[in-house]
This record gives C-alpha cells, structure tokens and sequence, in this order.
C-alpha cells in the first residue's frame, strides 16, 4: 500500500541495466573454489533445509553463523527445525543464474536465501527479470548485516613513500603514477620499478564495479550526481585510460591477486607484482593476518605476510558493500523454507552474531556492537574511515560507465592455446557417450568468448598435439599469428571451428615456447598473456624427462615474470576434463602470477572462459 | 424422572449453545478483515491506516481491538487518494492537511478533517563526533536550522525523504530556515535541495538513518529528527564508538504524530488519545513520539510544505 520513493533503487537499478547488458555466464570463479559445497553442517535430520547463495569472501563467516544456528533455539520454528546450509557463488553468477531460472545441475541448490556482496546486484537482477517481463525476485529493501567498504590497498612500504596517512591519497594520485615515466623512482625507489594496479573487471566483480564507480568520481570532482555528460567529457575518458594504463590485469575476482601478492611475498617479489589492489576492507584485514583468500581449508595455518598492506580510502569518496540476505520470492520456495529463513535473518541480526561478523572483518549493521578489533589501524584499516561516501549514479549513467570502460581499459594481447589431443575427442559427458565431444564444447566456449575482446586487443590461436603438420613432426601449430581483432577475429572463429583431435599432449613444451614467443615480443602498454587450455596431463611420448622439462619450465616462467627488468607474460591454464592435471597447471600459472580455472566439468567451460577472458 | 431428563435436554442444548458461541469466538479470531475491510460480524472499529515508521502503533491499536485488524500503511504519496474503507491515517503533522492541498489545492473537498494529538517529540540532531566538534567553530557557537543547512552539500544531513510524511515533518524548520515568514515564493530550493541531495544513499527515515550515522562511517554527518530515536543511538556501543552527541539547534521545532479522520467519517473515529492502550504509547515512543497526547495540530505550514514538496519532493 505505501508508495513510499525510494531513490537508491532507481541508482541501483543502474547497475542491473549494465550488467544486463554483459549478462554472460559470469564468473564461475577460479580455482574451483566457487559454487563448492564441502558439507561442514552434517546431516539436517527432519528439518528444513534452507540452502543460501553467498558471496565467496564471507562463506567462512556465514557457515560459521549457520552452524551456530542450526544449533540454537532460533532453529526452532513452528512445530519444526530449520537448517541453514550456505555454499559460496560469485555474486554476478548468482544474478545470471537467478535470472535464467537457476539451473539445478550446473549451479547447485537452488537458494533460498541469497546474499550478494552489495545490494546492487539484486537490484540488477529484478531489472533484468522486468527485461524480461518477469516480477521481482527480491526485496527493494534488504536487511543489510554487514558491510565493507572498498579500498585501496597498498604495500605498506609503498603508502609510506606516499607520505600515506598524513598525505591524503585518491584515485588522483594513482592516475598520476599510473602515468609517471619515473614510475616509483620519483619517490626514491627505483627498484620497486613502474606503478601497477590490480582491479577486477567491472562486468563481474563488486569490488571493480565501485572501484570504476570511484575512479570517474575523481575524474569529475564530484562527488554525485554523476552524469553521462561527465563521462563522456574528453577529460575524463583521458583520466579513465590514465588509470587503466597502470593495470597489471583484470579478472573476476580480488583473490587471484590477493593470493598473487601473497606469494610473492614469500619470495620477496611482492612489491614487484602489484602496486596497490582495488580491493574490499575485509578481504585487506584477511590478507594481513595471513589468510589471503579469506578461507582457512582445513590445516591451513595463517602466516602473516612479511610486506602488510595498508587500506588507502580514496580521498574522494567510496562506497560500501552492503551485504544484503534476501530471502528469494520464487515458486521453488516453500512457505516453511521462507520461515525459516527469516528465523536466520533475524538471527544473524543479534548482538551474538554481529560479534562473529566483527571477527571475521567485517563492520556490523547492528549499533549494539561497536566496530573494534581485526578493524584496528594495526591490521592496516582506519575504522573511522572513510571520511565520504559516493553516490552509485544512475542506471543510464552506469551503462555509459561500463561501455566506456571497454575503450578505457588496458588492452590485451593474447595467445589462445589450445589442446587438441585425442583425448578431446571423449564425450563431455562420460554417461552420454553420444553427447558433444570435449573439444566440441570448448570450441564453442572459445569462440563464444572471443567476443569479450575489444577491436584493438590483439589476439592469436596456437593449437598443440603431438605429430602435427604436413610432416606429422610439429608438438604446436600457429594457425594466426597474434593481431588486431579488428582484422582477424572471423578468421580466429572459423580456426578454431576447424579443429578436430589428434593425438597426445606436450604440454610442457608448447607452454615454454609459447611464453618465450610471447615475451619476445613483449609490449609493457598491454596485458600480455597466454591462455592454456587442456585436458589432460603432459605427454610427449617421453615420461622420463617430465619431470625436467617441468623444473625448466617453472624456471623460465619464474625468471621471466619477476625481477626489474621481467617482460611479465600471464599465463592463464584452464584444466579441462576430470583427467587435467589441475595442480601442475596451477603452478604455471602461480608462476606468472596468474590465476588456474577448474572447468573439471566440461559443462562448466563456457562459464570458466568467460571468467578467464575478465582478465583482460 | 421427568425433571432429571428434562434437565438433561436443556443441559444439552446449554452446551450445544456454548459450543456454537465458542466456535464463533474461535472463527472469528482467526479471520475477520483480512482484506482490510471492517469486521464481518459488523462490530465498529474503524480502520485506520499508519505511515510506514507509525505501523507499530496501528498494530498495538488492532491488538486492543480498537481499530480494524491488519491495519495497513499509507503515505502522503496515496494519501490524497486512500482505499475507500480507510476512516483513519495515523501520521506526523500537518500531512493530513497536505493531502488535502494534493486533493485540491482549494482544499473543497477535504479528504481528512479533524486531526488529534497522539504524541510528541521536539526535533534534534544527531552528529558524530568530529561533526559536533567542528559545529561550534561552523555555526558561531549558535546552532541554529539555517547554518546546519547551509553546510550541505559538504555535510551530508539526514533530514528525509520530502515525499513522506516524516520527512516533510523533519524538513519543515530547514524549509522555513530558507524562506522568508513561511512565504514559499521566497524559499531558497536550491539551498534545500542540496540539503536533500546531501547524504549519498538517499533519505530515509529517523531510525533507519540514526542507524546508518552509526554504523556506516563517512555516509552521513548528521540526521535530524525526533529526539528519543536519536539520542537512543548515542547509547549504543557503536554510537559511543562514534562519539554521537545529540544537539538542539534554534527555533525550537516539535514534531506530533496525530489521528486524521476521513471527511464524513469523524463519529466512526472514537479514538482518544488519554485511552490509548499502553503498547500503543510504546509504539509511538519507538517511532519518536515520546511525549503522549502532547503537540500540536496546527496545520499553518501546511501550505507552505505543501509548496515545498513540489519543489524539492
């Protein structure tokens, strides 16, 4: 009955209309690590279970509350039991999969309970459902438990060479050393070498999203009311590409740089990596206390890094993310699990709860309980901070953001390489023997991601097998040589069309030569990179030099990605298949400083491409 | 023997008889204007509808059975028009009477005509500590509603949503603060609009953005508003965090929650105010209005909020 305005739903609704826009599978996640269950709550009994999407960086925070819930007298609700059973899902992949009905065998239980990181994504899933003529699927007004604000966050030696806090520091200041010849050097460190910056890509991930919502602030002066007008004003695009310039590269979420940073803090390169990070408070507080993803697995123990961080809020403004838990209008809820799930909602809420919340990082909603520690200045966050908040602009105004954003960001330059052993021949689904084959499904996910790549990224395709060419002599064949998408982009999709399996799997070589090549011609004013993917393990008809060839490998990824003078070329693996060696190709790609995706699931490989293509 | 089974007979139609009672009883707790209509078994309570932040009162009023159960909200946005069956709207002053401006800016017909005083409560602000500190400096030791609003936008104050019948309520010193003896020709809307337009996440109402001020630091410097909702979040752990100070700025400003009755309907409206159950009063104290059967119903401002809304709404 009220018609009370709400003014922040149309702000928020923008991003719904932008991300519409993107809509693609989203990100999966990497390394596996998304949409896994890993059962910590035991057997539900009799009760109703009450299944909860949540962001991956408070999965550890809400299995605890769920635990602690399904133990209390809050369970009890009516003449029954609630159960609450969270697992970890991408926000953006969560909104997709909402709107696209929620697909039971690829994306799991269908929730009852949905947390996004930040209440705009439900905003963009109900205008997306109203795309599609489709009621509202959550609440316009969310209880919102907790929250985070984005920062960023910076090697404490390096905020120090900043003059950080005393000097105030923005998204100015970054465009400034973003753009500086002298990179660090003009603050007396010239062996930390050129600024880089870690942002995720704002089509997947909330922290990138408000980091580019941030970045065009600054670039105005304003602090609201941003306006289409004052995105498309020369200065600011020129600002944008400012920023962007300083990129290491993107991706879909903090974590891959976060665990980055943290290893090459172990090896004393962190410094080299990455500059600063766009990242959330809590995950910073996280990565502080020697737990970079956010998730102790069991007999993890935290190791705190030997270069803290320290959270710079922008002296311009930020913005939070709000932690929303909307309980999901859909047929698939029952009335019983809709109770039970606001019995939790109510829990999480409590003095008791809000306490867990503070522990884990993150600041309360409910004033009953002050913020205090982890936020203390000693794990590297100012709790009075910060000092402004930024208005999320308007939907028109965050379209015009994000299309912007896709001329603004760094461009790429990418070596697709693809395995077309025979094993890709199997079908993708071993109980379906007459199902598409494995490399049927990653031609068409390769493919369909092609189409992430702006005109003047340069892309080109390189397949490996054993006994291939006109001599049936060649371990890899480049079938485009890396350019322009603007030029070759249908040749690229009909090339790999074309493909068909061959024969065995030298991954260790076709992956040495294809980082060589690419650092040979090496461009510092793009995101170099190789995309790997494969399904299966090396072999190259000689298994007693594997373990060699891999040392040397390593080797040479290593030597050529760290040090001053390092041509850093990403390499990005993709494991493919229940028979990938998912652990060799993660220590590929950790030794890039790149991130491994699982798409153990070859349904999952259109998913999994689309996230590896964020990256750029 | 005839006696005794006469006896039986009545006895057993006595129970029969009390079991139909009961049964009624039972059925018509567990229904009964569920469509937000009047009783079915055409008993008198009147149905009354509250503004969202007032629902709490309305619920405390149905428990009692002083009002029609399942009371439902109504805002200033659908207050010129209401549902039919409604004879009653619980809100903040003088709203009713700017639904009759809405109605007709001639105010013939009126959509509400007598208004009664519920509670009160006298308008403060909440700022966090560095806020409050640099007030003095900012306002030259005298706070009064014209210097709290010329500090927007640098400041970001909570004062409403002018849509809303609290907000308006909220805003209604700021508005006079940038207008000339209530003559809204003269208002200075843009010095108000910035005051609107100042906090980030938009405005809300006194608890939700007493609630941000405390827990969301740098969302907001300060919220104007009912004196009980703000000082209680000086109290709390986080708002002690935060060094909240409450602070009364100049004119003083009351806000009253009143009962409006529908034109024609004024006698189904046999609320007053002296026998309002003690969880109504507790209600109305959460929503703010601490101060029981005290305000006032002068409508004057209505006029002028009524303009100002137009302008700034």
């Amino acid at each position: 009955m009220t018609a009370r305005r709400n003014p922040r739903w149309l702000m928020l609704a923008t991003i719904g209309l932008a991300v519409g826009l993107v809509a693609a599978g989203c990100s999966t996640g990497s390394g596996g690590s998304d949409g896994s269950t890993n059962d910590p709550f035991g057997d539900p009994g009799d009760c109703t279970v009450i299944d909860v999407a949540v962001s991956s960086e408070k999965i550890d925070l809400m299995t605890d509350l769920a635990q602690s819930f399904n133990r209390s007298d809050d369970a009890k609700v009516g003449d029954g039991c609630a159960f609450v059973r969270p697992v970890s899902k991408a926000s953006g992949g969560a909104t997709t999969a909402l709107a696209e009905g929620w697909d039971e065998s690829t994306e799991g239980a269908r929730p009852v309970i949905w947390s996004p990181a930040a209440s705009s994504w439900g905003q963009i899933l109900n205008q997306r459902l109203a795309d599609q003529g489709q009621p509202a699927m959550v609440s316009s007004k969310p209880v919102s438990f907790m929250l985070t604000p984005l920062v960023i966050g910076m090697p404490k030696p390096m905020a120090d060479a900043l003059g950080y806090p005393q000097t105030p520091i923005g998204w100015a200041d970054i465009a400034k050393l973003a753009t500086s010849g002298e990179g660090w050097a003009a603050y007396g460190h010239p062996e930390w070498g050129a600024f880089k910056l870690g942002k995720t890509n704002p089509n997947f991930s909330t922290s990138g999203l408000n980091a580019l919502i941030g970045q065009n602030y600054a670039a105005t002066g304003k602090e609201r009311d941003l306006s289409k007008e004052d995105l498309n004003d020369p200065k600011t695009k020129a600002f944008g590409k400012q920023v962007e310039s300083s990129v290491v590269h993107y991706g879909d979420i903090t974590m891959t740089f976060l665990n980055n940073w943290f290893r090459t803090d172990r090896s004393g390169t962190s410094l080299l990596y990455a500059s600063a990070v766009a990242v959330e408070e809590k995950s910073l507080i996280d990565y502080n206390n020697g737990n970079p993803d956010g998730v102790l697995d069991p007999g993890e123990t935290p190791r705190k890094p030997k270069v803290p961080l320290v959270a710079i809020y922008p002296k311009e403004g930020t913005l939070y993310s709000d932690s929303p838990l909307y309980v999901v209008d859909a047929d698939w809820v029952s009335k019983d699990e809709k109770a039970g799930a606001e019995a939790f909602i109510t829990s999480v809420q409590r003095p008791a709860s809000q306490k867990k919340v503070l522990k884990y990082g993150f600041r309360p909603g409910n004033p009953d309980v002050a913020v205090g520690a982890p936020i203390t200045k000693a794990n590297g966050v100012d709790p009075d901070q910060p000092a402004k908040l930024l208005q999320v602009p308007k939907p028109e105004v965050m379209i015009q953001m994000l299309d912007n954003w896709k001329q603004q960001r760094k461009g790429a330059r990418v070596l697709l390489v693809l395995d077309v052993s025979g094993s890709m021949e199997e079908p993708a689904d071993p109980d379906d023997p007459a199902s598409e084959t494995k490399l049927d499904l990653a031609k068409r996910a390769a493919i369909d991601a092609l189409d992430e790549f702006k005109s003047d990224d340069q892309v080109g395709l390189r397949v490996f097998s054993t006994n291939l060419g006109s001599n049936e002599d060649q371990n890899y064949l480049d079938l485009l040589d890396v350019q322009p998408m603007s030029t070759n982009r249908e040749d690229l999709a009909s090339k790999i069309r074309d493909q068909l399996p061959q024969h065995a799997t030298p991954l260790y070589e076709v992956t040495q030569e294809s980082f060589t090549d690419m650092a040979d011609d090496y461009d510092p004013s793009l995101i170099n990179a190789v995309v790997l993917l494969t399904d299966g393990v090396n072999d190259d008809g000689n298994p007693d030099d594997d373990r060699d060839q891999l040392d040397q490998l390593l080797t040479t990824l290593r030597r050529g990605t760290d040090g001053e003078n390092a041509k850093p070329i990403r390499v990005f693996t993709i494991a493919y298949g229940k028979q990938a060696d998912f652990d060799t190709l993660e220590r590929i790609a950790q030794s890039t400083n790149a991130a491994a995706y699982d798409a153990s699931n070859p349904a999952t490989i259109s998913k999994v491409f689309t996230a590896v293509v964020s990256n750029f | 023997m005839m006696k005794s089974r006469g006896a039986a007979v009545i006895g057993a139609f006595l129970l029969i008889a009390l079991a139909i009672f009961v049964r009624g009883l039972l059925v018509d707790d567990g229904g009964g204007g569920s469509d937000g209509s009047k009783r079915s078994d055409g008993g008198d309570a009147p149905v009354v509808a509250c503004t969202p932040e007032l629902m709490g009162v309305c619920e405390a009023l149905a428990n009692e059975g002083m009002i029609a159960d399942d009371p439902m909200e109504l805002d200033l946005p659908d207050a010129a028009e209401p549902p039919p069956e409604v004879d009653g709207w619980i809100t903040w002053n003088p709203a009713p009477q700017i639904a009759n401006y809405v109605a007709s800016p001639t105010l013939t017909p009126r959509v509400w005509t007598t208004t009664t005083a519920l509670g009160s409560a006298t308008e403060l602000i909440l700022a966090d500590g560095n806020t409050a500190t640099n007030l003095a400096a900012d306002c030259d030791a005298k706070t009064t509603w014209a210097c709290l609003g010329a500090l927007a936008p640098a400041l970001s104050i909570g004062v409403g949503d002018p849509a809303t019948a609290e907000g308006i309520a909220r805003l209604a010193p700021f508005a006079q603060a940038f207008a000339t003896d209530d003559d809204h020709t003269t208002l200075d809307a843009q010095a108000l609009d910035a005051i609107v337009r100042s906090p980030a996440e938009g405005q809300g109402d006194t608890a939700e953005m007493a609630q941000r001020l405390t827990t969301r630091v740098g969302s907001l410097s300060m919220v104007a508003g009912p004196d009980f909702l703000l000082t209680r979040q000086t109290v709390t752990p986080a708002g002690r965090n935060r060094k909240l100070t409450v602070i009364a700025s100049l004119p003083e400003s009351t806000m009253t929650v009143v009962l409006a009755a529908r034109a024609g309907r004024e006698d189904d409206l046999d609320l007053a105010c002296k026998d309002l159950p003690v969880l109504a009063t507790s209600a109305l104290s959460s929503a703010g209005a601490a101060a029981p059967c005290t305000g006032s119903t002068d409508d004057a401002l209505a006029g002028f909020l009524y303009q100002v809304q137009k302008k700034v709404g």
